[in-house]
Order: structure tokens, then sequence, then C-alpha cells
């Protein structure tokens, strides 16, 4: 047997303690004669009563101490850091920068420069050979005299032989 | 008018009932704490926190796994109220939506986002005295945990408006019509869906029984 659906929206006002007085007394008389809405009231009240919480204990109501202090303490924090257009304006530095990053290389980098074959050209006409005996004088070869007067007696034969062939 | 809960004497159970006045206080007072906490008065908004802090907590404890959790989500909500709050008078001035009003809106929106896990409320203690003093008490009180644990979670499963308009009737305390106001709709819509809600852990609860 289920409750009467004309009753069912003042049960959920009487399960929430809500209603006016004149529906509170018409509620009232009509559960005097219908066990089904009586059953629906005790178990509207039944399953709020569950899911309602238990009053805060005495850890949650210790845990609040000094809320107030630390709420604005935790402001003055904040105001004291960067405000809002200036929050912004150093977002907006920040993804310049990235951008700058990533995008800076492609005008930076150079690759291999290859002269044109006219450039090319024109430098070897204007090109001079070297004096061998200047390169020489200038490198350390010519200041090794010792180099084959260290050189053991078979090393000379050795040396001589292969200039006879 | 807001509701209070009680203890039923005869069943044990808590039941709401109606109180004139209000946890939040006399809403002049609180435009002039307000007016005194913008021109940089610390004690207006000490007094502010305080006299708030019992609704944010009875908000944020459902879905606050501990203590701490709970004061985190409590300090969160001050933080982000007062700055909604501060930029919702420079814009609109008097017309602005009340505090309380911010402050509740606020506190729903971070205990949902903070839902990680089912809260510490879903499981409930069975007193072991209670197991060991008897067959059928200690039967029942199994039941009852069980049922308890059930509901709550189910109640965390609602949808979003009617969780919403149910926690704030039950836990928060607050009248339909402030419910309404403050969620954006109206006390009748607010009224339907505290009764979808309670109808639906109804189901979930004679589900168990079978």
């Amino acid at each position: 047997m289920s409750a009467c659906a004309d009753y069912l929206p003042l049960l959920s006002d009487q399960a929430a303690g809500e209603g006016s007085p004149a529906d509170q007394a018409r509620l009232a008389d009509h559960l005097q004669g219908c066990a089904a809405c009586r059953a629906e009231a005790e178990a509207l009240a039944t399953v709020l009563s569950l899911a309602a919480l238990p009053p805060p204990g005495e850890a949650e109501r210790a845990a609040l101490t000094g809320l107030a202090e630390s709420v604005r303490m935790e402001q003055r924090r904040t105001a004291l850091g960067l405000r809002p257009p200036l929050r912004y304006a150093a977002a907006l530095l920040g993804v310049a920068a990235a951008v700058a990053f990533l995008v800076a290389p492609a005008f930076t980098r150079r690759g291999p420069t290859i002269p044109s074959p006219e450039l090319a050209m024109a430098e070897s006409a204007d090109w001079v050979a070297p004096d061998t005996d200047e390169l020489l004088a200038a490198s350390d070869l010519a200041a090794d005299d010792g180099a084959t007067a260290a050189l053991s007696g078979a090393d000379e034969l050795a040396l001589a032989a292969l200039l006879a062939d | 008018m807001p509701a209070m809960s009680v203890r039923d004497d005869e069943t044990g159970r808590p039941r709401l009932t109606l109180v004139e006045g209000g946890r939040a206080g006399d809403a002049r007072d609180e435009d002039a704490l307000l007016g005194a906490w913008l021109v940089g008065d610390d004690e207006a908004f000490g007094e502010l926190v305080r006299r708030h802090q019992p609704l944010v907590l009875a908000i944020v404890r459902r879905y606050a796994a501990t203590a701490e959790d709970a004061r985190d989500l409590a300090q969160r909500t001050f933080l982000k109220a007062f700055e909604s709050a501060r930029r919702a008078l420079a814009r609109s001035g008097r017309d602005a939506v009340p505090f309380k009003r911010w402050l509740v809106r606020v506190a729903v929106n971070l205990a949902k986002n903070h839902r990680r896990d089912a809260g510490r409320w879903t499981s409930v203690a069975v007193d072991p005295e209670r197991l060991s003093s008897g067959a059928t008490p200690a039967l029942e009180a199994l039941e009852k945990a069980q049922a308890t644990a059930r509901v709550r979670r189910a109640v965390l499963d609602l949808p979003r408006r009617q969780r919403e308009v149910l926690t704030l009737r039950l836990d928060a305390e607050l009248p339909f019509a402030e419910i309404g106001a403050t969620l954006g709709i109206t006390e009748n819509a607010a009224k339907v869906s505290f009764h979808l809600a309670a109808r639906r852990l109804r189901a979930e609860l004679g589900q168990e029984g079978r």
C-alpha cells in the first residue's frame, strides 16, 4: 500500500521541518486515518535521520581554532604578493619569453655558407701561391734540425738503401 | 526563518525544528561589518569569520576526510568568499549579493570539487559494548550502522541539485527560501528537489532492507 500522492509533498515538508501551520494541520488530520501515509512519514523521518550527520565533535571544533587569524594572514600574504594586473603582466612576460625561445633560433641559426660560383671564380683569380720557404721557416719543422741526427746507425743504413732504390 | 536541529527525546533521532532568527545574525549588522572590513577593520573581519564558521563547517564537513581537511576547506571558503564579496561590492555596492550567500555558494562549490573520496561519514562506527551486550541490540546496532553508511553514501551520489538542496537543509539548516535564493532557484523548486532526494534515499534504504 503506497502513500497518497496528494500528500507526498506535505510529508516531505513535514520531514524537513517546514510547512505552513494550515498544511501541517491538514496533514495531521489525514494521517489519523491513513496508515500508508503514516508509514511513509515514519520512513522519511528515519531515512533523513540516517542521512543527517552527528553534531561536530571536539576535534572538529578545535580544528577551527584561530581560523579567523589564519584567513587574515593568508589574505595579507596574497595581498603582499603580486596584485592581479601585475600577475597578468608577469604571465604575459612569461609567455612572450617562451615564444621568443621557440622562435629565435629560426632567425639566428645560420647553416654552412656556400659561395656562389661567380664569387669563387673571382677569389681564385686573385689567389697567389704562398712561398714554401717562408712557410717552412715559419713552421716548427725547420727548427727541428736534430731530428735526423737522432737516427740510429741501422736507421741510417735503411734510409741509404731506400734512397739508392 | 532558519531551522535548528534538536534530538527527539523519545527516539534519540535528530529532528528539524524551526526557530526564529538564525545563525548568521542580523543582516544590517553584517552590512556594517562588511563595510568596516572593506576599510581595513580587522575586528570586523574576525567577527565575520567567527560568526559564519559554524555554518561553513556544517556545509563542508560532509565532504572532508578529516577535521584538518574540513578546516582547510573552511579557510579556502572564507578566502574566496571575501574576494568575491569585495569585487561584488565594488561593482554593485549595496545591491550586491549578501555575504552569507557568497559563503554558502563558495562552500558548496568547493566541497563538491573537493570530493576526492567518499568522505569520513560514509562509514559509521559501531559501539563495541553494544555489540557484546546481547544478540538483538548488537544486530540492531550493526544493521543501523550499515543503513547509515549506505544512506550517507547515497547522499553523495544524488544528482547535484538534489544533493545541494538536501545537504543545505540537513547540514546547514537553511530554510528552503534561503536555499532557493542561494542556488538561484525558486523556493518551490528547492522543496521539489528536497522531496525527490528524500524519495531517492528512501528507495535506497528500502532496497537494503530486502
